[in-house]
């Protein structure tokens, strides 16, 4: 009656803390109940659990529950085993609809058959236990006429010859056992068809021992020795070890490869080879599971047993004993763990980065190159630029030089007649032969030397002017529209009639202002001067622009007499005229600025009688 | 010396200049030509002309330069002096218008004692020139006035040679040479041989 008490408290905590099992939607649910025969926490079940809970994800999503006890078996001897646990199970399940029982274990029929009893023993159920009667041992594998059975075959023979052939040259065979039941189990049925191993190789049983005493020995095992680990989830201690950690400690210990039958242990110290993949058969539960839950009949199912087994291999292993890319490595192998290198990994990166680098040091390289040739080029640029400078500058001394004879010669003839003419009144004076006439004479003659002089002087203030002067971008037709203005009152004086044709567009050049305007200023005065002593009958004076291509042209033409044919090559030259005033200074000064403006200047007589004066420069 | 019996030809083209040096020159008392030019100098008719004077020559002149013309100037001025006067005078000019004759070369601006005392000088020159010209004229006058005989006994005499060896040598008489002698002191109004040598020298026979 306390046991009942009991089975009701467990019933109402369930309750609480489980409240979806009795929800609406649970009843559409698939309800699974899973039965291991010991704790489901251990690996291989763990591993088992996760295929179904693949597969059938995979077809419910959601939709189903997987319930999940455990017997254990280990702990009871066989038959022995608590009918209370079932009629708890059957209390438990009652208003739960199950649709499956999925026995797990070795062993696991036997008592569910012996003492389940109501709903569990007529579920449509799957065994999955190993399948060892090939080995003489028997037991029961279905628990009705609805059971689909999985029974693991152990391959052992496979097995093993996989890991010899891959190390043929193995004289010793260790096979190192735990004491566990299904330790035993796996031993046993090794031992039974150990008379069947190839002789040439000594084979060891090990069991009944410590962990201390395996690490221990396996540290000092022969050369060309194996180790082969049926099962080891106890030591001889009683201490329990779960087969990947067992494993992982023999292996890390041993001098020589480890393997065992199935993929517990792999990735944790087993080289691998022909093994039963525990993840495989979960997956083969699950899809069994849902043939069965779609309606078929479990006894029809046919199992194939291959799919269970692989031949799966540890990169980290075959590395550590040598193996990697051995040609013993059977085709079609799952390698796993592959230690992939950095570079491996980051293959497409890498590459693109060291492009990117040697691309970026080749530009480095060429703006290094470019900017040391560059470097150069600027220094030619400078010495080039300072001969230039040089040569203007020598020539403008050798022309200075020139102006400089011309002037003095040119000076030295009123000072000549001054100075002469002074001393002669001087002579007149003071031989008292002077008379008034004689001395107006005189004294007129030296106003005129002097104001000659003086005239000089000032075109040679106007030649220095020429001197530094910054040009700039310069309205060709505004600076003209200036010159004019000014011109215009000594037009209105004299009477002359300024004809205007200019162009409709400013015409932009690079220059001086002041002295374009002193050139143009100068033909103006020229043309005046034509007109005033010739009396000319047109007293017209035209000023023209005339854009052609890049070039803009201004011109002043009178209709005076225009000049001596000779001169037309030396009119531009210094102290040349055929005015009987003035020095012939102003073209001169007019052609050396339009020189400096890389312009040309000309001068010509016109059909219709007059000169025209005549400047082209670039424009901008 | 009287001056106004001098003529000073002034050339330059620049006519200010010409037109002071001309009223400095005359202030001094000295008769004046004003010319344009060298070619003008050339070509200017020389009516009272009396020998004495000089020219004072521009060297840098539009047209031909005073240089280029010297030697046609020379002739047609029988030896004038030249004054050469310059705005830009140099060496080498002064030397090579030196060698072809001229007396001075002067630079512009020319002060009045400096161009004055100039033209003294060549105008000295000039008269001692026309002097000797004289002379030799009237020289070659009187020696154009003997026979040809006479001429020839002449030219034996002033070697020195004795009348018995001119006699000797011209196949006459002493007493024949004795007269053609006295002919020749008549005609030449000499009357010692150390005078008919004189003579001879000053026509560089």
């Amino acid at each position: 009656m306390i046991e009942a008490r009991k089975i009701i408290l467990i019933c109402m905590l369930i309750l609480l803390v489980n409240p979806f099992v009795f929800s609406e939607e649970t009843r559409q649910n698939k309800n699974i109940l899973i039965l291991f025969s010991f704790v489901p926490s251990t690996p291989a079940y763990r591993v088992i659990t996760e295929g179904i809970r693949t597969s059938l994800t995979r077809a419910y999503g959601d939709g189903f529950n997987l319930h999940m006890e455990y017997l254990e078996t280990e702990r009871y001897p066989k038959g022995e085993y608590p009918k209370e646990r079932f009629e708890l199970y059957n209390e438990k399940y009652k208003d739960i609809r199950l649709d499956l029982l999925i026995c797990v274990g070795i062993g696991i029929i036997e008592p569910v058959k012996k003492n389940a009893c109501g709903i569990i023993l007529n579920l449509p159920a799957i065994t999955i236990d190993f399948d060892l009667s090939e080995y003489g041992f028997y037991q029961e594998l279905n628990l009705n006429d609805r059971t689909a059975v999985i029974g693991m075959k152990l391959n052992i023979m496979s097995t093993l010859n996989t890991a010899l052939s891959l190390l043929p040259d193995v004289r010793s065979v260790y096979f190192i056992s735990g004491i566990s039941s299904a330790d035993r189990m796996y031993l046993n049925v090794t031992r039974a068809i150990a008379d069947k191993f190839d002789k040439h190789r000594e084979y060891t049983f090990i069991t009944d021992i410590s962990m201390d005493d395996v690490l221990r020995m396996v540290r000092k095992l022969p050369d060309s020795s194996i180790i082969v680990i049926p099962g080891f989830n106890m030591d001889s201690k009683g201490v329990q070890y779960y087969n990947p950690e067992s494993i992982r400690l023999i292996s890390q210990a041993a001098n020589a490869p480890v393997f065992s039958y199935s993929d517990m242990g792999f990735g944790d110290g087993t080289v691998g080879g022909y093994i039963l993949s525990f993840n495989n058969i979960g997956l083969l539960a699950g899809e069994t599971a849902l043939k069965i839950l779609h309606g078929t009949n479990p006894a029809e199912i046919i199992i194939t047993e291959k799919d269970i087994y692989n031949y799966l291999f540890d990169w980290r292993e075959l590395k550590r004993w040598g193996l990697v890319g051995s040609k013993r490595i059977p085709e079609g192998s799952m390698i796993r763990f592959e230690d992939v290198s950095f570079f491996q990994t980051y293959r497409l990166i890498i590459t693109i980065g060291i492009l990117f680098l040697v691309l970026q040091s080749l530009l480095i390289l060429n703006l290094v190159r470019l900017y040391r040739k560059q470097k150069l080029f600027t220094r030619r640029l400078i010495d080039s630029e300072n001969k230039f400078r040089d040569l203007v500058r020598e020539d403008r001394v050798l022309r200075l030089g020139q102006l400089t004879a011309s002037l003095s010669h040119e000076l030295n003839q009123p000072l000549t007649a001054i100075l002469s003419t002074a001393q002669a009144g001087l002579r007149f004076i003071e031989s008292k032969r002077m008379d008034p006439s004689l001395m107006k004479e005189i004294l007129e003659n030296i106003v005129e030397d002097d104001k000659r002089t003086a005239s000089i002087l000032s075109s040679i203030r106007g030649m220095m002017k020429l001197e530094k002067r910054e040009k700039e971008r310069v309205n060709l037709n505004a600076l003209i529209e200036e010159i004019i203005n000014i011109y215009q009152s000594e037009t209105m004086v004299k009477k002359i009639n300024l004809n205007i044709k200019l162009t409709d567009q400013p015409v932009y050049i690079f220059a001086d202002r002041i002295q374009i305007q002193q050139v143009i200023l100068n033909f103006f005065t020229n043309a005046t001067q034509a007109i005033e002593n010739i009396k000319a009958i047109d007293r017209t004076v035209v000023i023209s622009e005339n854009v052609n291509n890049d070039f803009v042209t201004v011109s002043v033409r009178d209709y005076g007499q225009g000049f001596e044919e000779s001169l037309k090559d030396k009119i531009f030259q210094p102290f040349i005229s055929s005015k009987k005033e003035g020095l012939g200074i102003g073209l001169a000064i007019s052609s050396a600025i339009i020189d400096d403006h890389q312009g040309k200047i000309w001068a010509e007589n016109m059909p219709g009688g007059g000169a025209m004066f005549s400047f082209s420069l670039k424009i901008i | 010396m009287n001056k106004a019996s001098c003529i000073v030809y002034i050339v330059d083209d620049d006519p200010s200049v010409r037109r002071s040096l001309s009223l400095l020159l005359m202030s001094d008392g000295y008769q004046v030509a004003s010319i344009g030019s060298a070619e003008e100098l050339l070509e200017l008719e020389l009516e009272d002309y009396t020998g004495e004077g000089c020219i004072i020559l521009d060297i840098f002149m539009d047209g031909k330069s005073g240089l280029e013309l010297q030697e046609e100037i020379n002739q047609k001025f029988n030896r004038l002096p030249i004054i050469y006067i310059s705005g830009q005078g140099d060496i080498p000019m002064s030397v090579q218008a030196m060698k072809k004759g001229a007396v001075n070369f002067l630079e512009k601006p020319v002060n009045d004692l400096e161009l004055l005392n100039a033209v003294e000088e060549a105008i000295v020159i000039s008269r001692r020139e026309h002097t000797e010209q004289q002379e030799t004229e009237k020289v070659k006058k009187l020696l154009n006035s003997l026979t040809a005989r006479e001429y020839e006994i002449y030219c034996l005499l002033i070697t020195g040679m004795l009348n018995k060896q001119i006699a000797g040598k011209l196949n006459i008489t002493e007493h024949t040479v004795k007269l053609h002698r006295g002919k020749i002191t008549e005609k030449l109004g000499v009357k010692s041989v150390a005078e008919l040598v004189k003579l001879a020298q000053k026509i560089n026979l």
